[in-house]
């Protein structure tokens, strides 16, 4: 472990990058839980306006003040991020212009109208609206929820596939040409679907786990069974969604981030037939330069990879050598060349900068021309050497087959929990107290995999801050490195404390449990 | 109002407390925005990053 920090390079970049990390994985432990738990709110509150049976209510009143304890500790969190833009990414906030701005400030308007005022209707309208306008503004807070975050989802997703936009090198600004082609990029609705029915599968297994925790402790059976088979049946919708749009997140990696779908599957030589790993484990002295093998131990399906990504065997699938190396016959530039045609873009952009200033018009018309035919290679001119345009492969590679391993599982959680309460033994079966343990292990399980789906995402597309048109270290802000350790320990310090917080209001309210039904004498 | 929903309010107003006041303003001003008056100058500071940041040497690559 020492040896390790001693061989991270602690400059500015790195502080910057882990500041945003932090934060932005913080920040990500509430908002999936949002997510996904509102709806299985809205589907119970459904049921109990259908049924007008008051256990349903009790039951969704128990869920939403859990929700609301989440909902409070995390709320805002994600706007320290919005300001990080601002002090420690500066060049690339201004370089993306109004593209990443548009977005944010739809989100704002959305979250800010949509959430707040039928959060206040939810949780303060019992009793004081009809139940029907009451069960409204659940479903709507649960939909604006996704909807808030399908802005920054887009804004995420041009990062990772830049499209819809034209350079202007007067201000060295992006500009939006074509909102829609922002919008509707296939990467954008890939990676909105595949993150909020993550965040479902999530709230479904947290449902499922606090309902086990109740089964293990031989009460609140009920509320527990009845909450089971609705997280069961939203849950398995929402894996089997999660599952099939990842399918369509790694088609479109392939596309436009050949390098991330390489390092998710440790693929160093590239090939028809590509191999998809089941399970393996990295070689540690193997680089890009070398001849070791890989992997030291390795599980896969031969000519899985081509087949998932083009439904062909057959299909050639990138490596990273090919990609530093260049393959002529695959139509793939090298690093090398592509910094060239990239420091073209670079030289154009500081010409055509002096032929305005000297209006010279010839000059600036064919500074002009270049800078276009060259700008989808313009990061590379940031690039110093060419292992620089490789992620640290080991993080991707793991975090991705752990995702992917502890998705599947979840498939078997949702089937094991539906099947048995359906069929009336969740509480009466053999095994029971496995299951109910298998399910309280759901919920940190759901956490770790829906992190390292945002680690393979983020960590998968370095240098990269905008996809082969800036590298993190040229959108830097050279502010002081020690400000940077200063917050990031401030960060920490403030998260960790709001983390603890809610794991313990939220611990005594589980096990305080839901209110008392009003025959009993409860509130 | 039941007592827990006036601690989580609690919480609520002393974290956006933090997180608005002591964090935006002590250690988070917009950079460009701070430090620069108009668009122009902000435009011209970050053309002069995007220029001396890149390293225009070309690299050999190991075959």
């Amino acid at each position: 472990m020492t040896q390790l920090l001693l061989n991270i390079d602690l400059s500015l970049v790195d502080w910057s990058r882990a500041q945003f990390a932090l934060t932005a994985m913080y920040h990500w432990l509430f908002v999936p839980l949002t997510l996904g738990i509102l709806f299985i709110i809205a589907i119970m509150e459904t049921i109990y306006v259908k049924t007008n049976d008051p256990e349903w209510k009790r039951i969704t009143r128990f869920w939403m003040k859990l929700f609301g304890i989440n909902f409070a500790i995390g709320v805002a969190t994600g706007l320290i991020l919005e300001f990080e833009f601002g002090t420690n990414w500066s060049n690339y906030s201004w370089f993306v212009g109004d593209i990443f701005g548009a977005p944010l400030a739809i989100e704002g308007i959305m979250a800010f109208f949509m959430e707040s005022t039928f959060i206040a209707i939810m949780f303060f309208g019992w009793n004081k609206v009809s139940k029907k306008f009451h069960l409204t503004a659940t479903w709507l807070t649960a939909i604006g929820a996704s909807l808030s975050a399908l802005w920054i989802l887009v804004a995420n997703a041009w990062m990772q596939n830049p499209v819809g936009m034209q350079f202007n090198p007067i201000t060295a600004r992006n500009e939006m040409m074509n909102f829609w082609e922002v919008l509707f990029s296939p990467v954008a609705i890939n990676k909105f679907l595949h993150t909020v029915f993550s965040g479902y599968t999530l709230g479904a297994l947290f449902v499922i786990g606090i309902s086990s925790f109740y089964l293990l402790k031989k009460r609140e059976i009920l509320l527990a069974k009845r909450s089971i088979i609705i997280a069961s049946v939203f849950g398995m919708i929402g894996i089997l969604m999660t599952i099939f749009t990842g399918h369509g997140s790694a088609v479109q990696v392939a596309k436009h981030q050949p390098m991330k779908l390489a390092a998710m599957e440790g693929l160093y030589e590239g090939g028809k037939e590509a191999e998809l790993m089941a399970f393996a484990i990295l070689n540690p002295k193997k680089t890009f330069d070398n001849e070791e093998n890989p992997f030291l131990i390795k599980f896969g399906f031969k000519g899985m990879l081509s087949y998932l990504i083009d439904f062909n065997t057959q299909t050639y699938v990138a490596g990273i050598n090919d990609l530093i190396h260049g393959n002529p016959e695959q139509n793939i530039l090298s690093v090398a060349d592509r910094k060239i045609l990239g420091d073209s873009a670079l030289n154009a952009l500081l010409d055509y900068k002096k032929a305005v200033e000297n209006d010279d018009e010839v000059l600036a018309n064919n500074s002009l021309k270049i800078i276009d035919r060259n700008f989808s290679h313009f990061g590379y001119s940031y690039v110093q050497k060419p292992e620089d345009i490789i992620p640290h492969i080991p993080l991707v590679f793991y975090s991705f087959h752990l995702m992917v391993i502890f998705g599947s599982l979840f498939v078997l959680i949702f089937l094991i929990f539906g099947w048995l309460t359906i069929k009336n033994k969740i509480d009466n079966f053999k095994y029971s107290k496995l299951i109910y343990i298998l399910g309280l292990l759901g919920i940190p399980m759901a956490y770790i995999a829906s992190e390292s789906g945002w680690i393979v995402a983020e960590v998968g597309r370095q240098p990269w801050v905008i996809q082969d048109l800036m590298t993190t270290s040229a959108a830097v802000t050279n502010i002081s490195s020690a400000s940077v350790q200063l917050t990031f320990w401030i960060f920490a310090f403030i998260f960790t404390i709001l983390l603890i917080v809610e794991i313990s209001i939220m611990s005594r309210f589980v096990k305080i449990g839901p209110e008392k039904p009003k025959n009993e004498g409860g509130k | 109002m039941p007592k827990w929903g006036k601690q989580i309010w609690l919480i609520l107003l002393i974290k956006l407390f933090v997180i608005f006041v002591l964090v935006k303003f002590i250690f988070f001003p917009n950079f460009l925005k701070t430090n620069f008056s108009t668009d122009k100058e902000r435009s011209d500071y970050v053309f002069n990053e995007l220029i001396n940041k890149s390293e225009n040497d070309s690299i050999t690559v190991k075959h």
